[in-house]
């Protein structure tokens, strides 16, 4: 490679025109953003500065950075990286040869799709690095965890637990916390990506919708649902606060009701973690032809949800299948940076979708620092051989996500943009790319989070099929 | 045909026009607007005559709005109208009464649907098809749904109230636990989904959650966790609906292909029975009903729901009525001047009661003591008679009216006037219905790990008990001899003479399994494949009808019936196809539907093609009702 390469942060200051004394009333990602919405003269950008300024946001920042011992910046300090990678940056399909190193940087799929004819990407722009961090619920379980000096630990059956053998996710501070804020292998990652959850005690899109496309770039089917998620244990963020009554056997629920089309309308599934290694989700759908629960066995969430769709139930946040040491290998494969949608869906959303939401006009990237988890499989019996996750390390999330299929060959992609609040840090979604690379088809979600009353309008109606059925 | 397919579009097109002044997003937060409009179109095969016929073309319009202005409010208000044209020129060959000039076996005469114009005299039966041209009564067909639910703000209770429906139970097909509805069998009979069988009612529904109402403590000591108690109260009583191709003049019916076949009137059974059609025999079907709304005796059901043992369990409870009818006589009619049963055309109609309708049927002798050779007996030692299974007597209508009516035995087509006799018969819808049962499911996952995922099947096991179920007895004793008898004669004896009550235990096992196929690297989607076995033992079963009048065969001890069900989506997930196996096992009876769904259009339109095959032995229901009605759908649903 015979690109230039600068520190990045020279790049950022030339961009901030000024010096950065990171203080409790600013922060680098702050400052770069001001100067890009600045330069950009993008009303959403300068929302997005708006909204990171604010002290909650400044403060949440601060103390997570101290509970990290980091943020992004300090460790793309610690990176060399080339000197056209910066905010503002527009790559097409006319001038992507002209950066060799986008490959060390851009997911392979998301360069293919700006010269592809289906899941297309018109243009990517690169925004600044954001500083990100989870809500001050996980602040305080973790923090709670460090000064109590409990060590949360992964027993031989693979199951996080508390030194006295229980299960972590279950009650206390290790519900709702990091419990290995530097993983020092793939299972701890995981549990670090799996004990994020969602990042929210109750979340709510009314609606999302999800959109099945051709390979040709057409939409081929649609659904619009409302779809639920609730962390059970030691809720902080969301009343109802404390333990859920009544989930007292299980981690959390996720649950679907279909509104369209009409010929599965009604359709409502609810899936539940139970937090005991070897025992399958509960799993129970109520399907409308028949005014019936079924119960589905947890052993197969493999299928589409809907039928066209590139999302299954272990697909749900990207990665929901269950912590597994016999079916699974966990490796932590490395570490660096990554360009991904930036979690800015709050304010805005950073892809500029085609009419029928099957191409991208544009989408906005930033660099992110990951660690790399690869969930092998074992046993030949799973829809991926490997899972690549590029585990965000500020966030606990993932930036991007990758799978194979049994033969080894590239299957789905997964991308999105959260809805995440600065001021609290707690996170929605707002948009989510699935593309499969060996149907050539591609999904494309999105959600209206819903932030207001959710502690008094979602309840245990939503997480009990019996209830749902009777939703609307 | 053509006009058929007029009327079909007419109506998809009023359908299509009405829906786009509909708004999807309505606007207002929880308020949604879906519907859909649907028109089939089928061909019979496999028919008595042979070739094929047009078949049934069922069609359906519905819109559903859903307000939910809060969390403890839901409104609901579903509504559909259907409807089922049939082919007005179709003919049963073997559809009518018997044939009072056909002479011994007297075979039934024809039956056209579709007409109320046939030539009776020819033996040329026929009734109006309007029974199942649509669907229109408000409350009865065309409300699907209206309720409001409200859920306590605490959870510990959630009330529904208006009309809507209930599904019971872990079986699919046959019904054990899912007794809360009645079921509409006009359209298709039972071959349809669940949901558009169903018969909604007016009832009230509350969910207890016993956890939080803090009564949880003595079931969770015992391993019943999370229990939540269902109350359901029904006002609004409801039967099983169906529609009997009923040739019999002026009460003449007709429920197109799928109608209940008319009962084939036959005195045959034991050695003694002549083997012989009823000729001059009719009868007149008439619900015996309560009333629509019985305040202060409704219909009662309980289910609590609770985990255990890592799966989902209920205890059942219901207090109702049979959605099934027993058939009792009433009285009869003599329709003199007419051999087919036609008031119309009768130089007089005497109505007679039950007791000189039982008198005149089963009689010896009209004079006392057995019977006579050349004297009048009673219609059915008259009918043996005339089969050489005892003297020959003369025909007691040629007796009671004083000559007037001719003999069709002695002296077919000599003096005297054709006569008939109709039997004025009560489906009586009134007897009780007492049912405890108990279901239970369980994903097996955790013991079980099968097949190229590895994935594990899902466990569903019901149980239901039925005490006193009312039977029709498919052996009589003859009020004047004490010979038994059976066969069409069972109906003909006194209401106290021919029920018995039985109690009646249901199982069933049932497992889902979603089936990834060895060597199938490319498979999209699992195959989802469900499988049940049903024992259904009735206590000292013998000499119990199935269903009268519609099939006369006699209850089993123990009757098995299994069912496959797989369900198989290609090309994406596009091209859906399903099929649905079930065996009547004692009565080696088979039924199989396989649909095949093309959803290449959107959200908006689907085609599906539906086929039907139906092999059991004729008149043993329910598969053997229709054994001559396999067919061929076409449908297309536009859904918004």
């Amino acid at each position: 490679m015979n690109h230039f390469k600068i520190s990045i942060g020279a790049v950022f200051a030339g961009a901030m025109m000024s010096s950065l004394t990171v203080t409790a009333e600013t922060n680098r990602a702050l400052e770069a953003w001001k100067a890009y919405a600045a330069q950009s003269g993008n009303p959403n950008h300068a929302k997005w500065v708006e909204e990171i300024s604010k002290p909650e946001a400044l403060r949440l920042a601060k103390e997570w950075a101290e509970l990290r011992g980091y943020d992004a910046y300090d460790l793309i300090d610690k990176t060399d990286l080339p000197a056209e990678l910066k905010p503002g940056l527009k790559i097409t399909a006319a001038n992507a040869d002209q950066f060799p190193w986008l490959k060390d940087y851009l997911p392979a799929e998301h360069l293919a799709a700006l010269t592809s004819d289906w899941g297309n990407i018109g243009e990517i722009t690169i925004v600044p690095t954001n500083t990100y961090y989870m809500h001050e619920g996980y602040l305080k379980g973790t923090k709670e965890l460090r000064d109590s000096g409990t060590e949360i630990q992964i027993s031989d059956k693979g199951e996080l637990v508390y030194p006295d053998g229980s299960y972590a996710l279950m009650s206390g501070p290790g519900a709702t916390s990091i419990p290995f804020l530097n993983p020092k292998n793939g299972l701890e990652l995981n549990w670090d990506y799996v004990a994020n959850s969602v990042n929210t005690d109750t979340l709510v899109f009314e609606p999302i919708h999800m959109r099945a496309c051709t390979p040709s770039g057409k939409v081929d089917v649609e659904y619009k649902a409302d779809l639920w998620w609730w962390h059970y244990h030691n809720r902080m963020n969301v009343g109802p606060y404390g333990d859920i009554d009544g989930k007292e056997d299980y981690i959390e629920g996720g649950s679907i009701f279909f509104k369209e089309p009409n010929d599965i309308r009604g359709l409502a599934g609810v899936r539940q973690r139970y937090p005991e290694a070897g025992k399958p989700d509960d799993f129970k759908v109520f399907i409308p032809s028949l005014r019936r629960t079924r119960t589905l066995t947890g052993s197969d969430a493999q299928d589409p949800i809907a039928s066209g769709l590139e999302l299954t139930w272990d697909d749900w946040r990207a990665y929901w299948s269950k912590t597994d040491i016999d079916q699974f290998d966990y490796k932590l494969v490395g570490d660096g940076f990554i360009l991904a949608s930036p979690e800015v869906g709050y304010v805005y959303n950073s892809i500029d979708w085609t009419e029928d939401q099957c191409n991208v006009k544009s989408i906005e990237l930033e660099l992110r620092p990951v660690w790399i988890l690869d969930i092998e499989d074992k046993t030949g019996k799973y829809m991926y051989s490997k899972r690549r996750t590029w585990v965000d390390k500020e966030f606990f999330y993932m930036q991007y996500h990758m799978t194979w299929d049994p033969r080894g060959n590239p299957l789905r992609n997964w991308d999105d943009v959260r809805a995440w609040r600065p001021t609290v840090g707690d996170a929605q979604w707002t948009s989510v790319i699935v593309n499969n690379y060996v149907t050539k088809r591609a999904s494309t979600l999105n959600m209206t989070p819903a932030w207001d009353d959710r502690d008094e309008r979602i309840s245990e109606e939503m997480f009990d099929v019996d209830q749902l059925r009777d939703y609307q | 045909m053509l006009k058929l397919f007029r009327v079909g579009a007419v109506s998809l097109c009023f359908s299509l026009s009405s829906t786009q002044i509909l708004a999807l997003e309505t606007g207002i937060k929880g308020f949604t607007v879906d519907g859909r409009a649907r028109q089939g179109y089928s061909v019979l095969y496999d028919l008595d005559q042979g070739g094929t016929e047009t078949g049934p073309a069922s069609y359906l319009g519905e819109v559903n709005f859903s307000f939910r202005p809060s969390r403890t409010w839901t409104f609901v208000g579903n509504f559909w109208i259907r409807g089922m044209w049939n082919d007005p020129n179709w003919v049963e060959p073997e559809g009518g009464l018997k044939n009072l000039l056909g002479g011994p076996p007297f075979p039934s005469g024809s039956f056209e649907h579709g007409t109320q114009n046939c030539n009776l005299e020819a033996r040329e039966f026929c009734a109006p098809n309007n029974q199942v041209d649509i669907y229109d009564d408000f409350n009865d067909d065309i409300i699907r749904e209206l309720s409001v639910k409200y859920r306590d703000k605490k959870g510990r209770f959630t009330t529904k109230i208006g009309k809507f429906q209930r599904g019971w139970g872990q079986s699919d097909g046959l019904r054990l636990l899912d007794i809360v509805n009645p079921q509409d069998l006009r359209s298709h009979f039972v071959f349809k989904n669940a949901d558009e069988t169903r018969i909604p009612l007016w009832m009230i529904s509350t969910d207890f959650n016993l956890k939080k109402m803090g009564l949880s403590k003595p079931f969770e000591a015992i391993g019943m966790n999370r229990p939540v108690l269902e109350l359901n109260i029904a006002p609004e009583i409801r039967h099983s609906e169906v529609v009997v191709n009923n040739p019999t003049p002026g009460a003449s019916t007709d429920g197109g292909q799928f109608g209940l076949p008319w009962p084939n009137l036959v005195d045959e059974g034991f050695a003694h029975q002549s083997g012989l059609g009823a000729v001059g025999f009719g009868a007149a079907l008439s619900n015996n009903e309560l009333d629509d709304f019985e305040w202060s005796d409704p219909e009662v059901s309980m289910r609590l729901k609770f985990d255990t043992l890592g799966g989902t369990a209920t205890l059942n409870a219901f207090y109702g009525y049979q959605d099934l009818p027993l058939v009792l006589l009433q009285d009869g009619a003599v329709f003199v001047g007419s051999g087919v049963n036609d008031a119309d055309s009768a130089l007089a109609v005497a109505p007679v009661t039950r007791e000189e309708l039982i008198g005149a049927i089963w009689a010896p002798s009209f004079t006392g003591g057995p019977s006579v050779e050349g004297q009048p007996s009673g219609y059915l030692p008259y009918l043996r008679g005339a089969a050489g299974k005892g003297p020959l007597t003369t025909s007691p209508l040629t007796a009671l009216t004083g000559g007037a009516c001719n003999d069709p035995v002695n002296d077919p087509g000599g003096a005297g006037v054709e006569c008939s006799v109709t039997a004025n018969l009560d489906l009586d819808y009134t007897f009780r219905q007492k049912v405890v049962g108990f279901s239970f499911t369980r994903d097996l996952s955790d013991f079980i790990s099968l097949g190229r995922k590895g994935t594990g099947p899902s466990f569903r096991t019901e149980v239901s008990h039925e005490f006193d179920k009312p039977f029709n007895s498919s052996v009589v004793a003859d009020p004047f001899t004490g010979q038994l008898n059976t066969g069409s004669p069972n109906l003909l004896v006194a209401p106290e003479d021919v029920i018995e009550e039985r109690d009646v235990t249901s199982v069933m096992i049932g497992f889902d399994y979603p089936f990834w196929v060895p060597g199938w690297e490319s498979q999209e989607k699992s195959i989802f494949t469900s499988v049940q076995f049903f024992n259904i033992h009735t206590e000292d079963a013998d000499n119990l009808l199935s269903q009268a009048p519609y099939s006369f065969n006699e209850v089993e001890d123990n009757q098995n019936f299994i069912t496959f069900l797989w369900e198989m989506r290609l090309d994406n997930q596009r091209f859906v196809t399903e099929g649905l196996y079930i065996r009547n096992v004692q009565n080696n009876g088979t039924a199989y539907r396989q649909r095949l769904d093309f959803n290449y259009f959107g959200k908006h339109w689907r085609p599906r093609i539906e086929w039907q095959f139906f092999d059991g032995k004729q008149g043993v229901a329910p598969i053997g009702l229709f054994n001559d009605k396999d067919f061929v759908e076409l449908s297309i649903t536009y859904q918004f």
